[in-house]
C-alpha cells in the first residue's frame, strides 16, 4: 500500500490535517443523521456548525451518498 | 445455511457491482487525499464483508451499500492514521525545532519543552514511539463521544472544534452567543478533558514524547 505524501512543518498543521482529513471532529453517525432529518434543532448545532460552516467534506460526502440512494 | 450464506454473498456482489461507481464517487469526495485508493480501498471493503458473510453469516439489515460504506470509511481513516504514526515520528525527530509553543499545542493542553535530549532518552523515546498505543485523531475522536454523550457538553465541544479551527476565545463568544468568560471555562474543561485522557490512555506518554521529546510536567 503506498500512502499519500505528506508534509507537516508543524504541529498545528497536524492537527488542521487530523480534523480536517481523519474526522477526528465528526459526529457520530447516528446524531449525523438526526442532524439530516432536523438540521434545525438545537441539539445539533454543534453538527451545524462542523457541516455547514467549518465544511467537514466527510460529513459532506455522507450526505450526498444518502440522498443518492434515496434516488434509486 | 449454506444457502443463506451463498444467497447472502451474491446479494453483496450485486449490491458492489451496482454501487460501485457511486461508492466511489462517495470516497473519493471523502478522502480527497486517498483519491487514487479508493478502488483498493472498496475491494478491502467487499473482501472483508465477503469474509464476515462466509464465516459467520453475516447480514447487514442497513443493507449492503450502507455497510460497505461504513467498511470503506474505516478502512480509510487506517490509512491515515498509519500516515498520522508516519508523521509523528516525522516530527518527533524534528521536536526541537518544532512549533511546540504553537497556539494548536496549547489548545490540545500541552506543555512545550524544547530542550536536546541525551543519547541514552532518544533511543528510549525511539523504543516507546514504536509502541506508541495512542494517536491525536483517537483523543479528538473520544473526546467527541465523551461530548456527544451528554447534550450538556455539545456546547464545549462546539468550542473547542472553532478553537481548534483557529477561532479567537472572542470570535468563538460571538458565534455561538455566548460570554467569552463561558468560552475560557468550556476550553480549560476540554482541554483538562483530553491532557487526562493522554494521561490514562497513553501510559508511556508518547503522544506528548512523540511531538515535544519529553512529557508534560
Amino acid at each position: 500500500m503506498s500512502e499519500p505524501d505528506l508534509q507537516f512543518r508543524s504541529f498545528a498543521d497536524v492537527v488542521r490535517w487530523v480534523i480536517e482529513e481523519l474526522g477526528a471532529m465528526c459526529p457520530s453517525p447516528e446524531r449525523l443523521a438526526g442532524y439530516w432529518e432536523n438540521p434545525g434543532a438545537v441539539e445539533y448545532r454543534d453538527i451545524r456548525y462542523h457541516v455547514e460552516e467549518a465544511g467537514c467534506p466527510i460529513c459532506r460526502a455522507e450526505r450526498h451518498a444518502v440522498d443518492a440512494g434515496h434516488r434509486q | 445455511m449454506d444457502g443463506d450464506r451463498t444467497r447472502l454473498e451474491a446479494e453483496l456482489t450485486e449490491a458492489f457491482v451496482s454501487g460501485s461507481a457511486e461508492l466511489r464517487r462517495w470516497l473519493q469526495q471523502a478522502f480527497e487525499r486517498l483519491y487514487d485508493q479508493a478502488d483498493d480501498i472498496l475491494h478491502d471493503a467487499f473482501t472483508e464483508t465477503l469474509r464476515r458473510i462466509r464465516s459467520e453469516g453475516f447480514c447487514s439489515s442497513a443493507g449492503w451499500i450502507t455497510y460497505l460504506r461504513v467498511v470503506a470509511r474505516n478502512r480509510a481513516i487506517d490509512r491515515l492514521r498509519s500516515c498520522e504514526r508516519r508523521i509523528f515520528r516525522q516530527l518527533a525527530s524534528h521536536s526541537t525545532s518544532g512549533d511546540s509553543s504553537g497556539s494548536s499545542a496549547a489548545n490540545l493542553g500541552v506543555m512545550a519543552i524544547d530542550s536536546e535530549p541525551g543519547p541514552s532518552t532518544r533511543v528510549a523515546e525511539d523504543e516507546r514511539r514504536s509502541r506508541q498505543g495512542i494517536l491525536l485523531s483517537q483523543v479528538l475522536e473520544e473526546f467527541c463521544r465523551w461530548c456527544e454523550s451528554k447534550s450538556s457538553r455539545l456546547l464545549m465541544k462546539e468550542a473547542y472544534e472553532r478553537s481548534l479551527r483557529g477561532q479567537k476565545p472572542f470570535e468563538i463568544a460571538a458565534a455561538m452567543g455566548i460570554a467569552p468568560s463561558d468560552v475560557y471555562s468550556l476550553l480549560h474543561r476540554a482541554r483538562n478533558w483530553i491532557f487526562d485522557r493522554i494521561r490514562q490512555a497513553d501510559v508511556e506518554r508518547s503522544v506528548f514524547l512523540t511531538l515535544y521529546g519529553h512529557g508534560p510536567t
